[in-house]
């Protein structure tokens, strides 16, 4: 099963992994309240949104790209849901969402491929106009999210509920996508050597697009989830997700610069930083630590990876 | 038309921006035939070959393929149709397997998955056939030149090509290895592809090749059956011309002290244990095919990527280079081949650019005036007779000859003891070449020791005072500028010579 | 390749373009106060753009030697939180809070710096990480309320008027700004910037020290948030935790009007000033119509999409 690039490319998730089981490891015996199902689902669905962006960002940054505009994206996509849900109906909010997120991602990839706009400013500024275009639509947080939306998602049996399987599956997906498929593998090639892949004749304009396409995809997903579980749309909710998207990433073993690493890895990275908020409110410690903490790993993990893969692939 | 030509190309013609590059050129590709394609650097080899796998558009002539005349829109048509190119430069991919990279582009599938287990066996039953052993599990970042070469040799041989082209081959492979591919192209001719060999080694030609074509400066010199030629013939057909006196008078002899002496030094394996004196007031050639260490002496006298070994004295005293801003410290210069990558700004001005250097000497009580950097800039291009419409237009504007002529002046400027100078003269017209000779030698009559790496054998002929020929990182052989002959440095470059000297 | 002296034409007229760019806004903000524009008026709009103008000479700064400073902001509202709190109101604290902030200020930009300069990490994420380090570190400070408030005698510098027609605010500005002009274009130091943003490599082998210029550029920006912080403390005269959110995209926007190129080496430090401008009027004239936040985000995102653009296609 396992032959080829795909080996090495899993391997890099192992450490996110092994940090995560030690800090389950570590809540559980220091706190008999982790262990509750209450607080084990609640996990669950606080890192999901987060799980599922990062599968988007993980996608971009394996072919060499960035998004910034996840975030925004996010917000947008509450917003839809909380307000179309009269118009058109739950899941027609659903799909409004999830369209708009797709439009804005294939709007990413054509500035990047034919403005040639560096990614990184194309998508702070297309975030930018669609945070402003949430808060023209939804000015403070609120809004009716449909009802069946929400209980859709929220619906579950002990700790699992539906949003959080609906992670996982999309995780499962987009993995067999990435290590199973030509495409997939034609996104790895393109993000280590660009100007081999243009060379090769790799398609690389549509490869572009279709990567940020999905990112805005996830994204929209991310945001959906995100209102099912707060019940209500906010047009600023999104703004973290931008840095801790790249960061669940990198911790999970994804390369800045593209070409390496898993989308298996982010899954281990989101949870890592979700459990960092409830860990802390077990620890009785002030909550806005977080944000330091975010950073600080952030920057940790790339000094990690960065020394680590000086020597790539000397064997 | 002759049923055994698969690939034609007929009196093709090639201009880049105004120089002929290939002039009435005309390629016939046989099936079950080597052929042999030489010539040296800047023939148009490479021009020929791209031009006939779709690389590129000729400006003349036509391309017949099976006898139908055909016009390709890129190399993957080309490609499609049947006609592999294996490039000099590799364009593996780092992050996929020997493997994937091999199969790119004729992955096995098994529904809408690659089946990687057969992607594999694939690529190593075509390993086989090269009787090349390389992993194929293994990261294509982690190769050696020679493991890519063959990795790029399986690539283009997976699609099963009609006409075979591969590019200076051999220069990453060991003998043995060179011995494999060519049996391996026996096999491949007698299965009816044609195969094209580009090649500078002479031993090469005979051992493997059915025939030769020969370009000289854009131009067919020789297209003959392989038993009718000698080396000797290849060689002169090859470059024999008038060397004009289109250069400034040597220096009659060779001081003996040296100012700059490099003891054993190395750089990693690409240099090994070179030793010289150099005197002031002399120009050192450095020659040889290319990619047998010069760049990486080059740069490591500069302290770009410093020597990992051996030492470096100047007026007898040792200094650690290992940075270019200590190079220039101790009086080091550099005048890089690739100048718009490294030699120049390019969105800065022209009076930018030439004021880079001298920033700190320029100023007066640390403050820049635009009067004082304008004048020495107006000093700088008056002595190379540059080009230009303004001191305050962009580099980017100027010819590629004025370019050349900014970098050159920006160093002058600098007054260093010791300049190094790669490729100097590449993509400059020949005006200004004449322009840059005069000035190296003032400079050499002012003390300068001018260190001359050249891939242009007149230019190391006509202008250095001792030429040191490079081959596999150490000193194949030196001769006197004076005395010294194409004929001699082809030898030299191409390890044919029975009598080379080994130096150190 | 021929001599073009199309292209130099172009740049030229991009460069008259901003300026004909800030007429034309000038004047649709004067439409757009319609009974209530004057010349007071107008001058109070730029008093109030002083804080964007200053940390906007920052970011070119940053802009043109390559890289990009996203923690600007946060470096602002840090600045706005400590001031406060170390002022608590009373003039005999001013010399210390502004010494404090300075010194916060010139450290983290020396901490980005560092961090970018020695391991080779993309300035975006750095600078972004550190943002939010630095706002949760202000968070942690205050305590999710922030405290205190500035001094009355600081807030002169925001609220004083000369000889009641011109704004100190704005004398702050172009102090600020022609010194910086003068290190940029008249030092060797300042040259430097243009070569290492121009030509990373070139610059490395032309002998300047791009690692030690990359960091003090850094520190520089930094500093200049810290006193663009210190004025917007000034101006609202307490701690606020969002005070500095804007002014990161701001900043870059305004630098981008200005005809400075994310590519580095290309841009001035006079286009900025029009660019600070422009932002200015534009966002008061989208206060007017109601829509200020709204509308200051997707003006942000599609002058600096349409001015990237232009910038490439200009300089093709």
């Amino acid at each position: 099963m396992l032959v080829g690039s795909v080996k090495r490319q899993l391997k890099q998730a192992i450490p996110a992994y092994v940090i995560w089981i030690l800090m389950i490891i570590l809540s559980a015996v220091l706190s008999p309240d982790f262990r509750s199902v209450g607080n084990i689902s609640n996990i669950i669905l606080q890192a999901t949104p987060l799980a599922i962006v990062a599968i988007g960002q993980s996608i971009i940054l394996i072919m060499g790209g960035i998004d910034m505009s996840v975030g925004s994206v996010i917000s947008f996509s509450t917003v839809i849901v909380a307000t179309a849900s009269n118009l058109v109906g739950g899941f027609g909010s659903f799909a409004v969402a999830v369209l708009a997120g797709l439009l804005v991602g294939i709007v990413n990839g054509l500035g990047v491929v034919y403005l040639k706009i560096p990614p990184l400013i194309m998508t702070i500024s297309t975030g930018a106009i669609v945070k402003g275009l949430a808060l023209l639509l939804l000015p403070s947080p609120g809004g009716n999210v449909s009802e069946s939306l929400m209980s859709f998602f929220t619906a579950s049996s002990g700790c699992f509920s539906v949003a959080g399987v609906f992670g996982i599956l999309l995780y499962v997906i987009v993995t067999v996508f990435m290590h199973q498929t030509r495409t997939g593998r034609y996104l790895y090639a393109t993000g280590g050597n660009p100007l081999h892949a243009r060379q090769s004749g790799l398609a690389y304009n549509r490869l572009t697009i279709l990567s940020y396409a999905l990112a805005g995809l996830f994204a929209a997903l991310a945001g959906i989830i995100l209102a099912a579980r707060s019940f209500s749309g906010d047009p600023v909710i999104g703004d973290t997700y931008n840095m801790d998207s790249v960061a669940a990433a990198v911790v999970g073993g994804i390369s800045l610069t593209g070409g390496m690493g898993s989308v298996v890895g982010a899954f281990a990275g989101s949870y890592i930083l979700a459990m960092i908020n409830n860990t802390l409110n077990m620890l009785n410690v002030f909550a806005y630590y977080q944000y330091i903490i975010k950073g600080l790993i952030l920057v940790l993990a790339l000094l990690v990876f960065q020394l680590k893969r000086r020597k790539k692939y000397e064997d | 038309m002759d049923k055994n030509i698969i690939l034609a190309g007929k009196h093709l013609r090639k201009e880049f921006h105004g120089n002929v590059v290939l002039d009435d050129v005309t390629i016939l590709c046989k099936k079950g035939v080597v052929l042999a394609l030489v010539g040296e650097n800047g023939a148009g080899k490479s021009t020929l070959m791209n031009i006939i796998s779709g690389g590129l558009q000729p400006d003349g002539g036509e391309i017949e393929f099976e006898g139908k005349p055909v016009k390709f829109r890129n190399s993957h048509h080309a490609l499609q149709m049947g006609i592999a190119f294996v490039h000099q430069e590799f364009s593996l991919f780092d992050d996929l397997t020997v493997g994937e990279n091999i199969m790119l582009g004729s992955e096995p599938r098994r529904s809408c998955f690659t089946d990687s287990h057969a992607l594999h066996r694939q690529a190593q039953k075509v390993l086989n056939e090269l009787d090349y052993q390389i992993d194929v599990g293994r990261m294509g970042g982690g190769l050696t030149p020679a493991e890519q070469q063959i990795t790029e040799i399986a690539k283009a041989w997976v699609t099963r090509p009609k006409v075979l082209i591969l590019d200076e081959p051999t220069s990453s492979l060991s003998k043995v290895e060179v011995d494999k591919l060519f049996r391996f192209i026996g096999r491949v001719k007698e299965s009816g592809v044609s195969v094209v060999l580009i090649t500078h080694r002479m031993d090469e030609i005979f051992q493997v090749c059915d025939e030769t074509i020969v370009l000289k400066d854009g131009v067919m010199t020789a297209v003959e059956p392989v038993g009718n030629v000698t080396k000797d013939d290849l060689i002169s057909k090859m470059v024999g011309r008038e060397v004009s006196n289109t250069f400034p008078q040597r220096c009659k002899s060779v001081p003996k002290d040296a100012y700059f002496e490099l003891r054993n030094v190395s750089v990693g394996k690409r240099v090994q244990n070179i030793s010289l004196r150099i005197p002031k007031g002399c120009v050192i050639g450095f020659g040889g095919l290319e990619g047998q260490g010069q760049r990486d002496l080059a740069r490591a006298i500069f302290g770009i990527e410093p020597f990992t070994s051996g030492q470096v004295l100047i007026g007898g005293e040792e200094k650690s280079i290992r940075t270019p801003g200590a190079a220039m410290k101790s009086g080091i210069g550099f005048v890089p081949d690739d100048r718009k990558t490294e030699g120049l700004v390019l969105p800065l001005s022209i009076e930018e650019n030439m004021s880079v250097l001298v920033l700190d000497r320029i100023a007066r009580n640390g403050i820049l005036s635009r009067k004082r950097v304008r004048a020495e800039a107006q000093k700088g291009v008056d002595r190379l007779r540059i080009k230009l419409s303004s001191l305050k237009q962009p580099v980017v504007d100027l010819s590629g000859g004025n370019q050349q002529k900014v970098v050159f002046s920006k160093w002058v400027t600098a007054n260093p003891e010791i300049l190094i100078l790669d490729e100097p003269t590449r993509g400059v017209d020949v005006q200004s070449k004449l322009e840059i000779y005069t000035l190296i030698r003032e400079l050499t009559s002012k003390g300068v020791c001018i260190l001359l790496f050249s891939s242009d054998m007149l230019e190391l002929i006509g202008m250095s005072d001792v030429i040191h020929v490079m081959y596999e990182g150490r000193i194949s052989g030196s001769i006197n500028g004076c005395e010294a002959t194409e004929e001699a440095l082809m030898s030299l470059s191409s390890g044919v010579s029975p009598t080379v000297k080994k130096e150190g | 390749m021929r001599t073009n002296l199309k292209s130099r034409e172009q740049f030229s007229k991009l460069s008259y373009g901003v300026y004909l760019l800030l007429v034309i806004t000038l004047i649709a903000f004067l439409i757009a106060s319609g009974s209530q524009g004057s010349a007071k008026g107008v001058l109070n709009v730029i008093r109030q753009a002083a804080p964007l103008g200053i940390v906007a000479i920052g970011q070119t700064l940053i802009l043109l030697m390559g890289g990009i400073d996203l923690s600007v902001g946060s470096v602002m509202t840090l600045v706005n939180i400590v001031a406060s709190s170390i002022m608590a109101g009373r003039n005999d604290n001013i010399g210390a809070a502004v010494v404090v902030c300075l010194l916060l200020s010139a450290m983290i930009g020396l901490i980005n710096g560092l961090i970018i300069a020695k391991f080779q990490m993309p300035p975006f994420l750095i600078t972004m990480a550190m943002g939010s380090i630095i706002e949760g570190i202000y968070f942690v400070y205050s305590k999710g309320s922030p405290n205190g408030s500035i001094a009355s005698r600081f807030r002169v510098i925001s609220d004083g008027w000369i000889g009641g027609t011109f704004p100190i605010a704005i004398l702050v500005w172009l102090a600020f700004w022609g010194l910086v002009s003068f290190i940029l274009y008249k030092t060797p130091y300042g040259k430097r910037y243009y070569f290492t943003g121009g030509n990373r490599r070139a610059a490395y082998l032309s002998g300047i020290h791009t690692f030690s210029l990359t960091v003090s550029a850094y520190v520089l920006c930094s500093l200049m948030a810290g006193i663009a912080g210190l004025m917007i403390s000034a101006f609202i005269g307490v701690a606020s935790m969002s005070v500095g959110t804007d002014y990161t995209l701001n900043s870059i926007a305004a630098t981008v009007i200005g005809g400075t190129s994310f590519n580095g080496g290309i841009g001035t430090l006079e286009g900025t000033f029009p660019g600070v401008l422009i932002m200015a009027f534009l966002q008061s004239i989208l206060t007017m119509l109601n829509i200020s936040q709204a509308g200051k985000n997707i003006s942000q995102g599609l002058i600096i999409i349409i001015m990237v653009a232009m910038n490439h296609y200009k300089q093709k």
